[in-house]
């Protein structure tokens, strides 16, 4: 009766309204990614080909993982460089082989392009850069006891040198989250460009910085960077503050301590108590059944 | 009628259910102990597959377990509270009620705790709790609170069946097992009901519920800051403690409707439980859920009103994917109680009891969506953020331990209903406050 009155109408009145809250399930439409690939040369002249698969959710990119992705050079017959497959940031970064023999066009560059083949579920898309190969060499010298950089840039062309002029290029130090930005300006026509560094920049314990000249992102020559650790910065010193609010501290706010103290003994103080007449209870009981006998 | 007749009138009423155990009784037994079960097999998924079985994720890291937890905890500290008040203040017609609500009670505060286990990531690192506590924590503070508060309330448990224990000792009528008899008599500590005795337990219980109501208003309080001090949307407010502490009056005043209506059907109490009593716990439901409309009110309407951009988006998320939740949780859960028990004609026991199983379904309501959609609106997004990260449902095995928790609360109540009768026999027949005087 009571199962009929109330239960049954509350469960359908629930069931109702969650059932309500679904949808039809709609069939679901292939994946349109979203394919990136960026150029890195670093301090040792390695190459890194950085490719990356997003996907577009609500203008959010949501990484791709564990997908393939072929590497080429080349414009008409390709060179396979290898694949590698995307990580969980949707990442697939190529390290190519030292002396690779790389078909160069007629301006110089060289072509890479990078592609997903696709499946029935994620479509296929492709990218490609063309980059110019340059080296940057940095020296770091103490000018008059004045810390001192120098950037030289060049191609090689059958052998020879060639300086680049009037190119962007940029200095920084590595800071903990990005770099920070020393300087920046055109190659000279000798290839070269030279800043100074403040004397206060803060490095590690010892003082150590890392100081970075780069083409950032360059139009024709990708990224091409150079880094180099040097004792040019000062010494910092990490000293925690003492805080009472820090999850790993032991001390704890006086008034906090003694408010607690004065509750939790005043409230075990009443608990003894009651038990101690617990015990009066159990021992009135006895002298009376022995009044009792007597 | 003298007490000794009122004494004997309700033993007679409970010597079927004392003496012998139905069919019907053990049938529901098993069909808990089943859904029990079911709540077993979630445990062990949940420790050997590990929290991926659940819902919870980086993002919403606190779930059903969280919400349990405060629900249950919030039905002990009403129990404590509402018999706490009504012992105190020597009410006449709690007496037929007061063991319910001390029951309730301990056997929440039994309950509650689990939860907050089932929640934990690495539970063989429980103990650091204890062997590094730092005060300065909430979490802390709510170890200390519940621990202090498990023991009062098993004192002032004990203290109201010390007499009890006496009488089923002491009589002859029911034909009791020998084992239970010994029981009775190692507990009733030998009481006899002398002058001295009554005065002892009398002034103990009196202390006892005072102090258990001081601490139920802290430890609920305390329970409540572990949100009001957190720095998350919809968490940082003032009023948590006192709203936290209301809304805990009004689901366990809904709960003790509830329990009081099961009872008075099962052991045919219709004489001793009255229209009177639902009345009365109906009005308390009824002030108790103004309060708490009010308190809810003013804190949405204070986080609306300030235009905090996560503010605006956790509301717009409460009226949007919660849309039903929040309507039922804090509409239909606090105007329906007032409706039905502020008109005369409707104040039925039924209806005054439909109001209250509404109150405690709204309660729970509310808890998830305190819960939930504060945590799936993060101040930052963390970082690698996926969107099946972001939304939060319970899994089987998150259902499985609610089940399961609901269940343990049944069991224990019928077996405490079983070792004593849930009519407090000592209160029915007890002496009052000007005839202690008179013993003094």
């Amino acid at each position: 009766m009571i199962i009929k009155k109330y239960i049954i109408p509350l469960f359908l009145i629930f069931s109702g309204s969650s059932v309500a809250g679904q949808e039809t399930p709609v069939e679901e439409e292939p994946i349109e990614p979203v394919m990136e690939m960026t150029y890195l040369k670093d301090t040792e002249g390695n190459i890194n080909l950085r490719s990356s698969m997003v996907n577009y959710v609500n203008r959010q990119p949501v990484p791709l993982p564990g997908l393939e992705i072929i590497f080429y050079a080349g414009e008409d017959s390709l060179v396979s460089l290898g694949s590698v497959t995307t990580d969980k940031e949707g990442w697939a970064i190529l390290v190519l082989d030292e002396g690779l023999d790389l078909p160069v066009g007629l301006d110089g560059s060289v072509r890479y392009f990078a592609e997903y083949q696709g499946t029935d579920n994620i479509l296929s898309a492709e990218y490609e850069v063309y980059v110019t190969d340059v080296n940057l060499d940095m020296e770091l010298t103490l000018l008059d006891s004045v810390k001192t950089i120098s950037l030289r840039a060049y191609s090689l062309v059958e052998g020879e040198e060639v300086p680049v002029a009037d190119e962007d290029i940029y200095v920084y130090v590595k800071r903990m989250f990005s770099d920070l930005p020393l300087g920046e300006d055109f190659l000279d026509e000798n290839g070269e460009f030279m800043t100074e560094i403040p004397d206060d920049i803060p490095g590690d314990a010892q003082g150590y910085i890392e100081i970075i000249g780069r083409f950032n992102d360059h139009y024709l020559f990708g990224t091409v960077e150079n880094r180099q650790t040097i004792q040019w910065g000062m010494p910092t010193k990490h000293e925690i503050p003492v805080s009472q609010r820090t999850l790993w501290t032991q001390i704890a706010p006086l008034w906090m301590v003694i408010t607690l103290s004065i509750l939790l003994a005043g409230v075990w103080g009443h608990y003894i108590f009651v038990i101690i007449q617990l015990f009066r209870l159990r021992r009135i009981a006895r002298k009376e059944e022995s009044a009792t006998l007597v | 009628m003298n007490d000794i007749a009122q004494q004997d009138k309700l033993l007679a009423k409970f010597k079927p259910f004392l003496e012998t155990t139905s069919t019907r009784w053990y049938l529901i037994l098993l069909v808990l102990i089943l859904i029990f079960a079911w709540g077993i097999s979630g445990l062990v998924t949940q420790i050997t597959g590990g929290h991926i079985v659940t819902g919870m994720r980086d993002n919403v890291v606190w779930g059903v377990y969280i919400v349990n937890f405060i629900f249950f905890m919030g039905l002990s500290y009403a129990g404590a509270l509402v018999s706490g008040v009504l012992h105190l203040f020597n009410s006449e017609w709690r007496k037929p009620i007061i063991r319910m609500a001390e029951l309730v009670t301990v056997i929440s505060l039994m309950i509650g705790p689990f939860f907050i286990f089932l929640c934990i990531g690495r539970l063989d690192r429980l103990h650091y709790l204890f062997i590094h506590p730092r005060i300065q924590s909430p979490i802390s503070w709510d170890v200390i609170g519940i621990t202090t508060d498990l023991i009062g309330c098993f004192i002032y448990l004990y203290l109201s069946f010390i007499e009890d224990f006496a009488i089923l000792r002491d009589q002859k009528s029911i034909n009791l097992p020998k084992w239970r008899q010994k029981v009775y008599k190692f507990l009733a500590l030998g009481y006899t009901g002398t002058p001295k005795q009554k005065k002892i337990i009398h002034k103990s219980r009196t202390l006892m519920s005072a102090m258990i109501i001081a601490i139920a208003i802290i430890v609920y309080s305390v329970l409540a800051w572990i949100f009001g001090v957190t720095l998350q949307p919809g968490w940082d407010s003032t009023i948590f403690g006192p709203y936290f502490v209301i809304a805990a009056i009004f689901s366990g005043s809904g709960l003790m409707i509830i329990l009081m209506w099961i009872f008075r059907r099962i052991y045919h109490l219709e004489e001793f439980i009255t229209k009177k009593h639902f009345v009365n716990m109906g009005v308390l439901l009824l002030v108790v859920a103004a309060f708490y409309g009010y308190f809810t009110f003013c804190d949405y309407l204070t986080k609306w009103y300030g235009s905090v951009k996560i503010n605006a988006e956790l509301i717009d998320k409460l009226f949007t994917e919660f849309n039903w939740m929040f309507i039922f949780a804090n509409y239909f859960g606090i105007i329906i109680p007032i409706v039905i028990v502020g008109i005369p004609h409707l104040r039925t026991i039924r209806n005054i009891t439909i109001a209250a199983v509404i109150a405690v379904v709204a309660l729970w309501v509310n808890r998830y969506i305190i819960v939930i959609p504060t945590l799936e609106t993060p101040f930052l997004p963390i970082q690698e953020s996926r969107a099946d990260w972001l939304s939060y449902s319970p899994t089987w095995v998150e259902w499985s331990l609610t089940a399961g928790g609901v269940a343990i609360f049944i069991i224990l109540f019928k077996l405490a209903s079983k070792f004593l009768p849930i009519i407090s026999l000592s209160e029915m027949s007890g002496v009052d406050h000007r005839e202690l005087k008179i013993l003094e």
